[in-house]
């Protein structure tokens, strides 16, 4: 499946996927390691987890996440309330968020996803999906990187 | 009643006048007219002088044909000093006119340059009465105009009229019911007009020197004349004046709802005024009687319209109220509408909530299985055999197949799901990925496909459809596959194909599940797949026919486009 993505990953820090299904996240993994990309991957099962994980990385003085992939549908926080919570902080603001969506969530989390004005990303069905879309975040890192340099 | 008979009588006589005027004044203006007055007036003013004039011939020559034709009397030219110049009658010629002595201020009148009706009065010469006898006692009267010469009035030009013709008609025609009459009376009372009961009158003796029936004055016998023999109607003498000549001799206008006695002896109501102009009195009556049945049927039309208005009123009210009835049933069945809409539209947005979960639910296992297969088949690519690898590839397929039809599932519901587009597709790029996922790798060789590459359609609908034709092709089909695949345009549309070859006994591949495709069916068989495309074509106005020759099943079917 065709990813046109038009954000890039920020800083050094993990590729950081919360997701509930371990499946997906098995998935994603697998994908990350025949990928390109470089940046680490880490995943958490649930936003009350990631949000304490952030909080100390952020304590701790650590590296932020460059890209937090968020599932919309978790039991507890969903990814809305993750995402809100971090904005309701400023130090959590500049890090990247893509929200993911399977094609059967509704409207209405795609309307209101829309308001916040985030990135959204189709969940990937197969390997080789999942392997592009890496391979085009690290693409564009390293163009940013680049052209920073220069 | 009686002031609008009255009044029409009165029109009638304005309209009478008016008419004689007419016919007189244009013949005071006629050319040989003015000049024969002008060669009178040269004429030595004495009798014999003007009795002796050739003028005399020619004039009554000129006007004889009008006297004739209009019924006229006679005729007079008189001179301004009021000298009768010419005349019908020579008698008359060369003295002074009849009009002058009795009606000084209508002859004025005319020498001021007024046409106009004169006065009723006696005649000075006998003329003839309503029974064509000599009468020197009969009313006469005159219209008469100017005759004018280059602006100075220079004669006088009269009709003699014949009252008791020619007004006599005005007044006889304003008869009405059974005893209602009109009557024109002189300033002394005498009748001028006849009256409805000349016979009655003939027959109580009451005749009027000349033979003519009519009563010296409008006065009540004290007798019904109907009623007795001629001779016991009481002498003339013995008779007074009826209230309504009374009134009018004396100039009044007035009516009289209450009976008085008539000219017959008879219980009248009647009503009258006076014309100061022609100074004659108007007076209509009728029988107290007959005006009381009049009344009383006046006053049951008026009942009776009372009653069809009451009627209609009751009606107009009834329907109202009917109305205002119906309008509030309406109201009322538009507020069950209205609320049975809400309803139903918070129905449908369960629904749609519900299709929605359901749809998540349902995709999301399968979605996961087909992940799963996928991070199988490439994880462990390098321990798989290409058996496992086959298996694995039909779990993804299985799995696409089960999302392709909830995904059918949720199209038929129409909501909760994105909205289908028609956008550019490359039909034989996607039939080949469709044939690639479905059928074995080794059957592929017995798949032919005939698409074209560019057409605007709706991709998931056709996903949809061909994958499910294809898997049951595939599934059912005779063996070797024989499994053709295709789209050609008919008639401005694109109709789509799916052949395959069938077993010489099916179960499955030809008439059964032309009945799925085609059909509603109430059994509980499998092949939902195929009743989805059914339901999934006919909701977007498109049509599915199958067609079986003797091994080949084909499916045609299109989609609004």
């Amino acid at each position: 499946m065709p990813t046109t993505i038009d954000y890039e990953l920020r800083g050094d820090g993990p590729l950081v996927m919360v997701d509930d299904d371990t499946i997906d996240i098995m998935l994603f993994e697998h994908c990350h390691k025949r990928s390109g990309l470089n940046h680490a991957f880490v995943a958490y099962t649930s936003g009350e987890e990631f949000l304490h994980q952030l909080h100390l990385a952020r304590d701790g003085d650590e590296s932020l996440p460059a890209l937090v992939l968020l599932d919309i549908n978790m039991p507890g926080m969903n990814g809305f309330e993750v995402m809100e919570a971090m904005r309701g902080e400023e130090s959590f603001r500049e890090v990247p968020v893509a929200l993911f969506f399977s094609n059967s969530d509704s409207p209405r989390d795609r309307e209101r996803a829309a308001t916040y004005g985030t990135h959204v990303l189709e969940k990937f069905v197969s390997v080789d999906d999942g392997i592009a879309y890496l391979n085009e975040l690290a693409d564009r890192y390293e163009h940013a990187a680049e052209t920073a340099a220069s | 009643m009686l002031e609008s008979r009255l009044s029409v009588t009165e029109t009638a006589l304005d309209r009478w006048q008016a008419r004689e005027v007419s016919t007189v004044r244009a013949w005071s203006r006629n050319e040989g007219v003015v000049e024969l007055t002008r060669r009178l007036l040269d004429i030595d003013r004495s009798e014999e002088a003007l009795r002796a004039t050739a003028v005399q011939s020619e004039l009554r020559s000129h006007l004889g044909p009008v006297i004739d034709a209009y019924g006229y009397q006679g005729y007079f030219v008189i001179a301004p000093d009021g000298t009768s110049l010419s005349s019908t009658r020579d008698a008359n010629i060369g003295t002074p006119n009849l009009l002058l002595a009795d009606q000084p201020a209508v002859f004025a009148e005319m020498l001021d340059g007024a046409a106009r009706v004169t006065h009723p009065q006696f005649t000075d010469v006998p003329v003839e009465n309503t029974v064509g006898v000599l009468d020197s006692d009969a009313p006469t009267m005159f219209v008469g105009s100017p005759i004018v010469d280059d602006g100075v009035v220079i004669a006088v030009l009269t009709f003699r009229l014949a009252p008791e013709a020619t007004l006599a008609n005005v007044f006889t025609t304003q008869r009405w019911g059974t005893t209602g009459e009109a009557l024109a009376v002189e300033i002394d009372g005498t009748l001028l007009t006849p009256s409805r009961f000349e016979g009655l009158l003939a027959s109580a003796g009451i005749v009027a020197d000349g033979g003519g029936s009519r009563p010296m004055i409008l006065a009540d016998p004290g007798i019904d004349l109907a009623t007795v023999s001629s001779e016991s109607v009481p002498p003339f003498s013995s008779w007074t004046m009826t209230p309504a000549a009374e009134s009018v001799l004396a100039g009044e206008t007035g009516t009289s709802p209450v009976g008085y006695n008539s000219y017959l002896g008879r219980s009248v109501v009647g009503a009258w005024t006076w014309d100061e102009n022609l100074r004659l009195g108007i007076v209509v009556e009728i029988d107290e009687r007959e005006a009381l049945g009049v009344v009383s049927a006046g006053v049951r039309t008026l009942d009776a319209f009372a009653a069809a208005a009451l009627a209609a009123t009751l009606m107009i009210a009834l329907l109202a109220a009917h109305q205002q009835r119906q309008r509030r049933e309406v109201e009322r069945l538009n507020v069950s509408l209205e609320s049975a809409q809400v309803n139903l539209r918070q129905t449908n947005e369960d629904l749609a909530h519900f299709a929605h979960l359901a749809a998540h639910d349902l995709r999301e296992p399968c979605q996961r299985q087909q992940r799963l297969a996928s991070l199988i088949l490439d994880a462990h690519a390098d321990e798989l055999g290409p058996d496992a690898k086959d298996r694995l590839g039909l779990v993804v397929s299985q799995s696409n197949s089960m999302l392709t039809m909830i995904d059918g599932f949720r199209s038929l519901t129409n909501i909760a799901g994105p909205a289908i587009c028609r956008v550019p597709v490359d039909l034989d790029r996607t039939v080949t990925a469709l044939v690639d996922e479905l059928v074995p790798p080794s059957e592929r060789p017995g798949v032919f496909l005939d698409l074209p590459s560019a057409v605007c359609v709706y991709p998931e609908l056709i996903d949809l459809v061909y994958r499910n034709l294809i898997v049951n092709a595939t599934r059912h089909g005779a063996r070797p596959l024989d499994l053709r695949v295709g789209a050609t345009i008919v008639d401005d549309q694109l109709v789509y194909t799916v052949a395959n070859t069938v077993a010489a006994a099916p179960r499955r591949g030809g008439p059964v599940d032309a009945q799925l495709l085609t059909e509603e069916s109430s059994t509980l068989q499998s092949g939902l797949g195929l009743r989805i495309c059914r339901r999934v074509v006919q909701h977007h106005q498109g049509t599915i026919v199958t067609e079986q020759s003797d091994d080949t099943f084909t499916v045609r079917f299109t989609l609004e486009e």
